[in-house]
């Protein structure tokens, strides 16, 4: 009877310990695939999300290399196939004759960054509980240059808008997104990137604010211009050189310097290879 | 043979009993198969309550704060139901104020006829509305935050069409007639309440099975006018266009489920 009892007291004892172990163990799954030591192109669709003075929208491509699962190299170029003045910017031309300072409207065109990508975090989702999908939740930052210009004309104007060259700016860029898993090879990525450059405008099309005036008086004629600085660059028509060249000559008339952060969010689809 | 006294049996029999309750428990414990892990925040047939405090981010000519109550039904894990009711504080932004500083003149300088113009628009400000709203949640995941940390979220997009109060305040039509520059808060001004409809997403983070943390993005639509051709030292002329107003809010909050 004592030997009874004695099984009989232990037996929970021995339970609460089984129990104790196994809270202790972690349940580790063993991920189906591993992104270390592939490639993965990426084709974005891209659009800004503050749109105060300017607007721009376009696709990029970037290139990663995945040193280990969860760190990666990267390099990334985008175009903005529509980057010009916001409609508030052109509404308030319109309709109380002001313009933001050069150095805030400044538009990106294109740019090129490289740098590296971690991703700490990964998970699961399930889409109505059916369908289970990895993700992973990643951070990058990278370094690179800016293509910018300046919008001289409005969308209203006889030819439509009109753009300057403002040249190469350096630029840096960090974003956060997410990356979700499709398969082994394809992936859908949704990001949001903030890309920051200098916005120092001294001149347009190679011009500064003495060679537009210059032009604007003159046209195509002008003389005494500074190396770099064509007439011919600001339009076909004489009409268009002299008030394209008029809106630089303002705009660079107020010298203005910022740094633009331009955020927007992109999304795509990406190939590991 | 010593017989077993009946305390030594009674207890006996509860420390039985207690190995067969465990058994039991591990034996029907999980009722999903092995391998398929269910939802460990269940939110079918509650109620929740929420708050959320947002900005606008659009809006370059008002700032607006402003908080959001919701209360709704979940009748299953995909879809709630409910209400919303906001209200907000509007202000008129640095940018419009340098705008005001520097209007045009109200009339020709040169001949003295009045001048016209168009009203600036986007200055509409969304004071408080009501709205019914459902929200449709087909995304539940969960994360490992420092691999220690699991994280559980539900992704959310909602729609709602409801009534909404407004404030007009013109950036640039002056209230007074003449030919002055407008004094401050002397700009024409008009309430009223217009129909609203929102859209938007978001993200649930659970705390528990009550609690959780919310951020969303929600964009309010309603019909917006403004003038055109107004004489500038004249009140109440011109003819009144109509455009789709967006107000795009972002706001970040706590919800319980009860």
């Amino acid at each position: 009877m004592r030997l009874l009892l004695a099984i009989l007291l232990l037996a929970p004892a021995a339970l609460a310990q089984e129990d104790r172990e196994v809270q202790r163990v972690h349940v580790v799954e063993r991920r189906p695939f591993s992104e270390a030591n592939r490639a993965e192109l990426t084709l974005f669709g891209l659009g800004q999300v503050n749109p105060h003075f300017t607007t721009h929208a376009g696709v990029g491509v970037e290139l990663s290399y995945h040193l280990r699962e969860n760190l990666a190299a990267l390099v990334s170029v985008s175009y903005n196939a529509l980057a010009h003045q916001s409609a508030l910017t052109e509404e308030l031309a319109a309709k109380v004759d002001q313009q933001p300072l050069a150095a805030s409207a400044l538009l990106l065109q294109a740019d090129a960054l490289a740098g590296l990508e971690l991703m700490p975090i990964y998970g699961k989702i399930s889409l109505f509980d059916r369908t289970i999908l990895r993700l992973g939740l990643y951070v990058n930052a990278g370094l690179g240059i800016a293509k910018t210009r300046l919008q001289l004309r409005p969308s209203d104007a006889v030819g439509g808008r009109s753009f300057g060259d403002t040249g190469f700016r350096p630029e840096a860029g960090l974003g956060v997104g997410t990356r979700i898993f499709a398969g082994d090879r394809i992936t859908f990525r949704l990001e949001l990137r903030d890309r920051i450059y200098s916005a120092y405008v001294s001149k347009v099309n190679g011009c500064n604010v003495q060679d537009a005036r210059a032009i604007r008086t003159s046209g195509s004629g002008a003389t005494g211009l500074g190396p770099g600085c064509n007439p011919s660059s600001f339009g076909g028509s004489e009409d268009e050189i002299k008030s394209s060249a008029g809106s630089a000559a303002i705009q660079l008339g107020e010298p203005s310097s910022s740094v633009i952060n331009n955020l927007a969010v992109q999304g795509g689809v990406s190939w590991l290879f | 043979m010593k017989r077993t006294s009946p305390i030594a049996f009674l207890f006996a029999t509860l420390c039985a009993a207690g190995v067969a309750v465990r058994a039991e428990e591990a034996a029907y414990g999980p009722a999903a198969p092995p391998g398929v892990q269910g939802k460990l925040h269940q939110v079918s047939r509650r109620w929740e309550l929420g708050v959320t405090f947002g900005i606008a981010l659009n809006n370059s000519f008002v700032d607006q704060y402003g908080g959001l109550l919701s209360i709704s039904y979940h009748p299953n894990e995909w879809v709630d139901l409910g209400v919303d009711v906001l209200a907000n504080r509007n202000s008129f932004s640095t940018l419009a104020g340098q705008i005001r500083a520097r209007l045009p003149s109200r009339t020709n300088p040169g001949t003295g006829r009045p001048n016209t113009g168009d009203e600036i628009a986007g200055a509409d400000q969304m004071q408080g509305g009501a709205l019914a709203m459902g929200r449709i949640a087909p995304i539940y995941g969960k994360l490992n935050l420092a691999a220690e940390l699991p994280v559980h979220f539900q992704v959310f997009l909602l729609a709602g069409a409801g009534a909404a109060s407004f404030k007009h305040e013109s950036v640039n039509l002056c209230a007074s007639p003449g030919d002055a520059p407008c004094a401050p808060n002397d700009y024409q001004t008009t309430t009223s309440l217009k129909p609203v409809g929102e859209a938007g997403g978001g993200l649930r983070i659970y705390l528990g099975q009550r609690w959780s943390l919310r951020s969303e993005v929600r964009a309010f639509l309603y019909p917006a006018t403004v003038l055109r051709g107004a004489d500038l030292t004249q009140p109440g002329t011109g003819t009144t266009a109509r455009y789709l107003g967006v107000i795009t809010t972002v706001g970040l909050g706590a919800s319980a489920l009860f």
